[in-house]
This record gives structure tokens, sequence and C-alpha cells, in this order.
């Protein structure tokens, strides 16, 4: 089941990019290809990493054997203390990147926040949470998760024992660090996973709030499968000629995730099509993506009149509801999910071996981080996707945007999951 | 295959050979016809014996497979009446210890044939299966399966089945593939069924149920570990996995012992290098002391001591023309790393846009965010609400606890302010077009009894035993916030509007719940 995570290629240049070092805000970047940096270095084993016993026990103990290309490549250098951006395909261990990194650094004898992490969902910020506690298991290491929807006299409570590392959300950390509950004066370390996202316009100016309370100077590092030119334009402007581990858009696809679509001549018809894949889609776990939090609602309900089990999740939930569903789709008491954009970042769930794109995403970025939720660290994966005739026209952009290859879908789809 | 162009390349010899086999062959077969044929095996297993002539014997393959059958048929009539011979001595005479047949169970089947409600005609001990349909009767089980007896035992099975049918719901089979297909419809389905699902159910329920106690036990530890928010995932995990437990001490037990037994896996292998090294050494020893002894027996001086490890020379003269190479490769390294420290000092002096007006904090101390507004202490926060406050709501001047440190203060009036929230109300009161409740002119304020003494205490004395009664004494509630803003003090109840007005005002005060405020914190 599991496909060589060598395959995977990270085409490194020769060349480096020597303006951008010396570049101020004023400099017009957008002209300018990023490259990877060629100071970058390739450690093929984590012994070699020179990792603390604890964390390598911690490592081992997680399922990790070999680090992924990512890994060999970006963890040394956020060890270091550089600047990082670190891009990798979907499910190849980034998270575990720079988790490993972070407690790496981390002075454990310390009780206070030492690093900050930041992602756009709380799921994820959750989900982080977990994977350090997991792999830090061994160096009985702190991490909160300090996320909105929660209680809030908890959240200080929890904060005040002292905290190693905080994984939270842009919103309730500017609060708490508002209420000089979160005290930053030791942190070294700000993470932005998702960064493309998190430099967006919704959370750009959070980002920045929470930004100007870090000590000046503070270690970023920036991670994401998806990161466009003009979010790596803006990073001079907080980070000091950081390390670049990018990947061309060509290679951004994962060999491992068969993509498909299916055409219907009317959004009517796409029901019909999810019905006759039910089945196919136990066979697993699946995701539905829809585009709109109401359309996640209809369909949950229009499949549930037709005895189909699913359960659903989107951003206008309380969040005990979110909590609860993540738990049973985590623990496998629910095999499919119909849910938004909400889902379409960095969770991982390792039995996900199926995507349906029900709607198309509404930019290229998203497909890849949708598709991206199947074919977990070298796992098989499906997407299906369904088109409208109006609809095959995007599809055949994204197709050509990554160089990849979306076919009609065969009978015999269920043989590949 | 059939090619006629296709030239077989064979010697002569071996077809010579060939034609004569035919010919023999050809002989034998005319032999064989003439013979009489030869007698029918019959067996009780074969459903239909072959009653009918085999087939004319055209070819002389078909009548060697004639004979091979023929062979085969005699050689399985011997072992059909071995095996009878076993099933009837019940296993005595089996000397074969592997044997995969199980004879006397057989036998006991063959002895007890009704009891087990088996009288399928396939079963290899009815022997009477060629018997007429009449002797035999058919009815349903209580399992709904039809079955066939002979009709003099047809009440006994009965009896059997009835009893059979009272235990039914404990002996059902469950497990079996289709064991719901036979139930009779009337029949309730088993208890297990039921529960079946519901384990199903409940044990979700359960599930969920332990993750709503183990987040309410989160919230109050201290420290949180991976198990702690693990909550069942269906997540495989590297081979060296330990699920530690969720409890603090034992937790820390296990980790210990995981430590310990680690060093004494380490010291261990520590040991065995140790002693495989000395064993090494001996064995060295021994094999150079026997080829001394053989050297010796030769009249050949003894081996040296310890040989030099091989190499270093070679190493030695390896350097010069590497040396070129290695000091280049030096000058190269120092030159990247002068490259790098200086691109370190550059990055350690740059001041990123975000940073800018970020005070650096010079050297030694620590970097410490500073507020644009200093933090107030409570006293300070205290003064500023204070100021805040509508003069007219302070608490009056000898009470505040500032009057009384200080004598001179004085509250600050505003009749400005006062006339602004006055015609406020008044706006107000049109615009909702309730009408206030204004208690008559005759209207005397209730006062219970056991207050009465109390109402002509001057200020300090109700306040202290507004104080004593709490906040929700029945004679505070009863008559309404006590007004002290005048040094003249209004009446309690009163038709004039201004006093009504402030009425109004204070009462919605109180019930902002600011009405704290009159205790003079």
């Amino acid at each position: 089941m599991i496909i060589g995570i060598s395959r995977l290629t990270i085409e490194f240049q020769e060349k480096s990019l020597k303006m951008a070092r010396k570049s101020g805000p004023e400099e017009d970047l957008s002209n300018v290809e990023f490259e990877t940096s060629e100071e970058v270095e390739v450690v093929p084993t984590f012994q070699a990493l020179g990792l603390k016993e604890e964390l390598l026990r911690g490592i081992y103990a997680y399922g990790f054997e070999k680090p992924s290309a990512i890994q060999q490549r970006s963890i040394k250098p956020i060890v270091k203390g550089r600047d990082v951006i670190a891009q990798a395909q979907s499910g190849t261990g980034k998270t575990a990147t720079f988790s490993i990194s972070i407690l790496q650094s981390l002075d454990t004898t310390l009780r206070e926040t030492q690093v900050l992490c930041l992602s756009p969902t709380r799921e994820l910020a959750v989900q982080i949470q977990k994977v350090i506690l997991a792999l830090g298991d061994f160096m009985n290491v702190q991490c909160h998760v300090c996320i909105g929807g929660t209680n809030l006299g908890e959240d200080i409570r929890k904060l005040d024992y002292g905290q190693h590392i905080v994984s939270g959300t842009p919103g309730r950390v500017f609060d708490m660090i508002k209420r000089r509950v979160l005290r930053t004066r030791s942190i070294k370390m700000l993470v932005l996973d998702e960064a493309d996202e998190m430099l967006n316009k919704g959370f750009k100016e959070q980002i920045y709030d929470v930004y100007r309370y870090l000590p000046p100077a503070t270690q970023v590092c920036l991670i994401s499968a998806t990161l466009p030119h003009e979010i790596l334009e803006m990073t001079s402007k907080f980070m000091t000629d950081p390390i670049r581990i990018l990947v061309k858009r060509d290679e951004l696809t994962l060999e491992g995730i068969k993509q498909f679509f299916v055409a219907v001549e009317r959004e009517e018809w796409k029901f019909d099509t999810l019905c006759d894949l039910y089945d196919t889609l136990t066979i697993t776990q699946a995701v539905i993506f829809c585009n709109t939090k109401r359309k996640v609602d209809w369909l949950t309900e229009k499949m549930r009149e037709a005895n189909f089990t699913v359960s659903s999740m989107h951003g206008d939930m309380p969040q005990k509801e979110r909590d609860e569903i993540m738990k049973e789709f985590r623990s496998g008491q629910s095999r499919v999910l119909i849910t938004t954009d909400v889902w379409a970042r960095g969770i991982d769930v390792q039995q996900v071996s199926l995507v349906i794109n029900y709607d198309l995403p509404n930019n290229r970025e998203l497909y890849i981080h949708r598709i991206g939720r199947s074919g977990r660290f070298g796992r098989k994966g499906v997407a299906i996707n369904f088109v409208k005739s109006d609809d095959i026209r995007i599809l055949r952009d994204i197709e050509q945007y990554y160089s990849t290859q979306i076919d009609e879908m065969p009978m015999n789809v269920a043989d590949l999951i | 295959m059939n090619d006629p162009k296709k030239r077989i390349d064979v010697n002569l010899s071996s077809l010579l050979s060939l034609k004569a086999e035919l010919v023999r062959k050809r002989e034998e077969a005319k032999n064989q016809i003439n013979q009489p044929p030869p007698a029918q095996f019959h067996h009780h297993k074969l459903q239909k014996p072959t009653k009918s002539m085999p087939p004319p014997i055209s070819t002389v393959s078909e009548f060697e497979d004639q004979m091979l059958f023929e062979k085969s048929k005699k050689v399985l009539e011997s072992k059909s009446k071995f095996y009878e011979k076993m099933v009837q001595s019940g296993g005595s005479l089996n000397s074969d210890e592997n044997s995969l047949v199980m004879f006397n169970q057989k036998k006991q089947e063959c002895t007890v044939p009704v009891r087990k409600n088996d009288i399928s005609s396939s079963d290899s001990c009815s022997s009477d299966s060629d018997d007429s349909d009449e002797d035999y009767a058919e009815f349903t089980d209580c399992l709904g399966r039809t079955r066939r007896c002979l009709k003099k035992d047809l009440e006994k099975i009965k009896t059997q089945d009835r009893d059979l049918s009272k235990n039914m719901t404990q002996k059902l089979d469950t497990s079996a593939a289709n064991w719901m297909i036979n139930i009779p419809p009337n029949t309730n389905p088993p208890e297990s069924v039921l529960t079946d699902n519901i384990s199903i159910i409940s044990k979700h329920e359960t599930q969920k149920m332990d993750w709503e106690k183990k987040e309410e036990e989160n919230v109050n530890k201290p420290d949180i570990h991976y198990q702690d928010v693990f909550f069942n995932e269906a997540r495989q995990h590297g081979t060296a996995y330990y699920a530690f437990s969720t409890d603090t001490d034992e937790r820390k037990k296990q980790q210990q012992a995981l430590d310990d037994m680690r060093k004494k896996t380490l010291s261990e292998q520590k040991d065995r290098e140790s002693q495989k090294i000395q064993r090494e050494k001996i064995i060295a020893a021994r094999v150079r002391a026997a080829k001394n002894r053989q050297r010796a027996r030769l009249g050949l001086p003894p081996l040296e001591d310890d040989p030099t490890p091989e190499g270093e020379e070679g190493s030695k003269e390896e350097t010069r023309e590497e040396r070129k190479q290695r000091k280049k490769d030096e000058k190269r390294k120092r030159r990247k790393e002068n490259e790098e420290s200086a691109r370190a000092d550059q990055r350690k002096n740059h001041v990123r846009p975000w940073d800018y007006n970020k005070d650096s904090g010079s050297g030694s101390s620590k970097w410490q965010y500073k507020p644009d507004v200093e933090p107030m202490s409570q006293d300070q926060w205290n003064e500023m609400k204070r100021n805040e406050r509508n003069s007219e709501f302070a608490p009056p001047n000898k009470l505040s606890r500032t009057a009384v440190e200080n004598s001179t203060y004085e509250p600050r009036y505003h009749p400005d302010k006062y006339q602004m929230l006055v015609d406020k109300l008044r706006e107000e009161k049109t615009r909702e077009e309730k009408p206030l409740c204004i208690p008559p002119e005759s209207f005397v304020p209730f006062i219970p009894k056991s207050y009465q003494n109390h109402f002509n205490m001057d200020i300090d004395a109700k306040l202290k035993f507004i104080r004593q009664n709490g906040p929700n004494a029945e004679w505070k509630r009863k008559i309404g916030p006590p007004e002290h803003t005048y040094d003249n003090e209004p009446p309690l109840f009163s038709t004039d509007l201004k006093y009504r007005d402030q009425y109004k005002t204070s009462k919605k005060y109180s019930e902002n719940g600011n009405g704290k405020s009159y205790d003079s914190d």
C-alpha cells in the first residue's frame, strides 16, 4: 500500500536568488522567479540530523523510519535557527517537519512559551498539537491548543500553567497575547502552517497583529504545499534571508493520487452520481467537498433522506460539534464526511483514500489541497471531480496548470482505492 | 501443427519402432474385444450405478482408458470395503495415529441416526436409501427445515423437535452466514440479534461518553500528553510505539521502566561487545600459539609479536598527492565559513520592515513587549471609572472613601449633564409611550413594620443597616435605592416630575447592575 516516498521529486536548482538577500520593501519582486536555495543540504537519515534521543524515540514510535524529501532538507536549517520557507506535496510530512524542528530546538526545562504555531483552522491547530505531543511523548513536552470557540477561562488557566508550544488560530492567540496571558518574551520561533492561506487577505492583518508582539527578529518558518508568487514576494517583510525549499508546480501533484472526472449535464445529476458511488466511498473513508456551508447542509440532508449514512462539518457549527465529528471521523466511526473548504487544508486522516469534489474548488491552490486529503504519506488515493459541461474548461485549466492528468472516471474505480 | 509442409526431423529407427508399437497395440486390442466385459463395480455411494454397457471401444487409447478405469474401480472397491470394516470396528483397527477420519465418531453416528434428526439419504450409514417413499413422512422442524423420516419414527422425532424449539434461542448459531433465513416468520428473532445491534450503538455511545469524560479530565490536568488527546484515532504507529498511561504517576513509572530497560540493553550490548573482543583475542592468541608450535616442530623461529596494522605507511605516501587537494578543500571551506559568518552578521543586523519601531532592548536585557498604554492598577482603574461616572449617581459626599481619607474631596456636580439626562428620559418616555408608574398622591410607601424604626435613622446608620442586611434585604428592594445625591434629601416617591425622573434614572441605574457603587466599594 505504501508507495515509496522516494518517488517524490523535489528538483533543486543550482541557481540561487542573490538579490532577494538585500531586498527592501521598495523593491519590485514581481518579475523574480523564486527558486530553491543552493545551500540546502540533504540529510538522508534521522540519526544524521543529530536529534535528541527522546525525540528520535518519538519519531520512530510515531511510525517514521526514514525522513521524507522535505524532512531531509528543511529540518536542519530550521534547527540551525534560519528562517525557512518550505514547500512540499500534500501528505509528505510537512507538519512533522516543523514539529521535529520545534522539538529539537526546545528547552523543556524552561516552562514558558517558546514556539508559536499558527494555522488557518481550529481542527488543524488541534492536529498539530497532537502531532507535537506524539513526537515529543518521550520528551514530556507541553503543547497547548489555543483556538476560538472554546472556554476562555480554561485557556487562561492552561497558559498559566506554562506551555512550551502554543498551537492556535490567529484570533484567539492574539486575544491571549493582548490579555498578557500568553507571554511572548521567550518566543523564539513563529511557524505559519498553510502559510499562503495565513498571509492571504483575510488573515494577513491578524498575523501582523500577532507579529508586532513578538520579539524582534524572531525565527519565522513558512510551510505549505502551495506558495503562490505574491506570497513569496511579501516574505521579505518579516523574514531575514530565508532558505527556500520549493517545488515546481508541475511536480506538485502526487502520482499516488489518481484524478478523475464525471461529466454531469445538470447539477441535479450530481446527487444521483454520488449515490451510485456510495459503495465505493465506504471502502475506506471519503471526503466530499462542497463550496458552501448551505450546500453541505442540503447534501447531508438529502443523503440521509436516501438512507445513506453520512456525517458533515462546516464552520457554522458549534465548536463542540465540530470536535465530536472530527473525533468520530478520525476513529473511523463515520466513513463519509461532507464538508467545506474548512477541511481542505492540512487535515490528516490516514484512512481517507477518496476525495470527491461535488463542486469544483474556487481556485487552483484549493484543488491541490482538497485532493491531498487522500493519499497520505505514500498511500494510494483517488480524487473524483463532478463537472458540469461549463466546468470542464476549469478542470482543463487545472490540468494544464499543474501538468497533471484528469481522465474520465473508469468503471473499476473501486479497484484503485 | 498440422502444417503439411513442415519437415519432421526424426531418425529412421525411431519411426520404425513406432510402427512396430502400433502393430503390437492393434493385436492386443483385437484380443481384448474378444474377451467378456469385466463385472460392474457396485458401490453404495454411487447414486446411479452405470447399468448400461460401456460404449463400444473404437480406438486403442479408449481401450487403455477402460482398462485403467477398471483397475481403479477395483482398488476403490477394496478401499470402500476396508473403510466399512474400519467404521464398523469403530476405529479399533486403525493403526495410523495421524488418521484424519474419526472412525469411532462415525460408528456413533451410524448407530443413533434418529437421535441426530439426520436421515438424509446422502449419509453413508443409511443403507436403505433405495426403499420406496411410502415408508417416509416429511415434516417441518422448529428451524423451518423440511425433514424426512420413517413414518414409525415421526412421533418420536416431533417430540424431540419440540424440546429443541424450547432451547432454540440459546442454541441458534448466529455466526453462520445465513442463519437468519431459516427462521420461521412467527418466531421472534433471538435476543442475541438485538443485543448485537444495540451493542454496536452503545459501543459508540460509550466511546463518546469516554471522550467527554477524558476532555473534562484534561481541563483540570496540568500536563497533557499524547494519550490524553488520542481519542481512539485509527492511526498506524511505528513498532516502537508505546501507549503511555494517562495517569501521571503511572506514566512516570512506565517511562522509568522503559528507561531502565533501555539502559540494561545498552550495558548488555556493551558487555557482549567486550566479551566478543576478548574471545577474539584469545582465539587469535591460540592460533598464534598453534602456529608457533608447528613452526617449532619444523625448526623455525616463532612468529613476531603483533604485526603492525597495515595501511598506515601507505596512507602517508598518499598524503603527498592528496595534500594539495586537501588544502584546497580546506581553503574553500574556510572561505565558505567566512562568507557564512559574514552573512550571519548581515542577518543579525537586518531589521525587518515589520520589526520597525520594535525596541530591541540593547544587549543583555531581554526584549519585552511594551504596551502603548501601561496597565492600570486597581485604584487607578477605580478612579478613572469614578471620573467617568455621572456625579448625580455617585455615593454621597460623606460616604465616599476618598472623602473619608481626604476631607477636601468634593464630588463634581454637572447641572448641564443632569438636564441632558432628564431631557433624554423625557424623549424616551414619549417614544415608548409607556406611562411611567407613578404612585398616587395618597400612596404611602410600603415599609415592613420591623423596618419602621430604622426608617428615620440618619443616612450613615441606614447604610450600615443595608450592609448588614445584604443586598437582597427586603427593605431595600421594596423602597428602591436610596437617594443621597442631594443634601436636601428628596422624598422617596413624589409626583414632582423632577424627582420622578430622577427616580426612574436611579432605578435604571440599579437595574443595570451598577448598584454596587452605592456601597462605596
